[in-house]
């Protein structure tokens, strides 16, 4: 199979990251932070190890800052629910996934916080600030669309948001392991949500929250955190305050290894033949007639969306796959932007990829839509 | 051999501690206790005569920590 859509989740996965989830079962079988035997300790220092690896590719001082989660949408919730007050305006780019829009709709819906929509074309900066309330508190940011792979000028969002006083929030879901992260960035950012089972390379179960200062806020959810157990609430520290329930040791480990790998071969070598592969397959879809492209041509992301003119998305979609090619069609969950680029509600198709793919692949792709043009 | 023992709470600065302690040449162990007040904790475990360098240490590194009993 060729694999494009690494987008929703890397695959193939490396070889040390299929070894450190198999050590991780076969040798660390304990649960880490709830017992003092051999096991349980050897799993608490394989967590430790990964937050402080997490740590140190952010740019970040603190390992205890890393908060884990299974999957980025948790963490975006987790990000937001211990932070919004009731009064609160949230601002969103037209960018975001439904990992926050449907919690900021929700937020509107029981009346706790109301949103507003900036759009992520043109002047990015004006659409913000024209957004903007007396009562805007909290603003969340999707530096690379997984739509159109079109990027924010997040640099210039962080800042503002500095100069402003609001809680920013990035999604780093399509952003966080295409090279090396912006320090800058991470540095003003209160918020980072990660999943690990993208660009980071770890398995599905994976994912993280930054939180650059969180200690007083209400906990997302409540249980066992292996401390201060006569405490009917959660510890007042970080992470344990924000980490109710076992860890996943094996997906932990994993994306603590996939973070190796990438380091390991240069982050920014690999988001460069990403780039090069977009612009690659842009450059030949467009020589087809009838393939409709989207997105910024300049845009230096690993993903491309595209519609075939006479063909809903999921049936180009259905049509690769019965020849082997893996895509994705439909909204993407992120509806907001096909209404932007006119194409809700059937969607795109997208391609996204990853480390492992060719420009092999992409002639294929193409040589697979000529033929199915003639049917 | 005399033991001292500081509860610190969090795992990850049970692990933090210890390997600071590791990095001035004090060896030390994640242990788990009881604490009268707050229940499961985690801490470390010393040497008792490594107590002073110990509390010096993590308290210049901002780890909170609280004292147990020396153990025989």
């Amino acid at each position: 199979m060729i694999y494009l859509d690494n987008a929703a989740t890397t695959f193939p996965k490396p070889a040390e990251v299929k070894r450190a989830v198999a050590d991780c079962i076969e040798k660390i079988g304990g649960n880490p932070g709830r017992g003092a035997h051999a096991l349980s300790l050897v799993a608490a220092e394989t967590v430790y190890d990964a937050r402080c690896e997490i740590a140190d590719f952010l740019g970040v001082p603190d390992p205890s800052s890393i908060v884990f989660t299974p999957n980025a949408t948790y963490a975006l919730n987790l990000a937001l629910y211990t932070r919004v007050e009731r009064g609160d305006h949230i601002l969103i780019s037209d960018q975001e996934h439904n990992a926050v829009l449907r919690p900021v709709a929700r937020l509107q819906k029981d009346g706790i916080a109301d949103y507003s929509v900036f759009s992520g074309q043109g002047d990015v900066l004006a659409n913000l600030k024209k957004g903007e309330t007396k009562e805007t508190a909290i603003l969340i940011c999707n530096p690379i669309s997984n739509v159109t792979g079109d990027r924010l000028p997040v640099r210039e969002i962080a800042a503002y948001s500095k100069a402003r006083g609001f809680y920013l929030i990035i999604d780093g879901s399509q952003w966080i392991g295409h090279g090396t992260p912006d320090r800058t960035v991470t540095h003003l950012a209160d918020a980072i949500a990660v999943p690990g089972h993208k660009a980071l390379y770890g398995i599905q179960g994976s994912g993280f929250l930054y939180l650059k200062n969180a200690t007083n806020c209400n906990p997302f959810i409540c249980g066992g955190s292996g401390s201060e157990s006569a405490n009917p609430e959660m510890p007042p520290y970080l992470p344990d305050r924000y980490e109710a329930g076992t860890l996943s040791t094996p997906a932990i480990a994993s994306l603590a290894a996939g973070i190796r790998f990438l380091r390991a071969r240069d982050p920014d070598l690999i988001a460069e033949r990403e780039r090069l592969l977009v612009r690659y397959a842009r450059e030949k879809l467009s020589d087809i007639p009838g393939i409709i492209l989207y997105g910024n041509e300049n845009a230096a992301s690993s993903v491309l969306s595209f519609r075939e003119s006479l063909r809903s998305p999921e049936e180009t979609a259905r049509r690769l796959d019965k020849i082997g090619i893996a895509v994705r069609a439909g909204l993407h969950c992120a509806p907001l932007i096909h209404r932007r680029l006119g194409t809700f509600p059937e969607g795109t198709v997208r391609i996204s990829f990853g480390a492992f793919n060719t420009a092999n692949d992409v002639d294929k792709l193409v040589s697979s839509l000529r033929e199915m043009k003639q049917y | 051999m005399e033991y001292g023992k500081i509860l610190i709470g969090s795992i990850s600065y049970a692990i933090k501690a210890k390997r600071l302690l590791a990095r001035e040449g004090i060896t030390a162990n994640v242990v788990k206790e009881t604490d009268k007040t707050e229940g499961c904790s985690n801490g470390l475990s010393f040497s008792e005569r490594d107590a002073y360098r110990v509390t010096a240490i993590l308290s210049q590194a901002g780890i909170g920590f609280k004292m147990r009993e020396a153990d025989r």
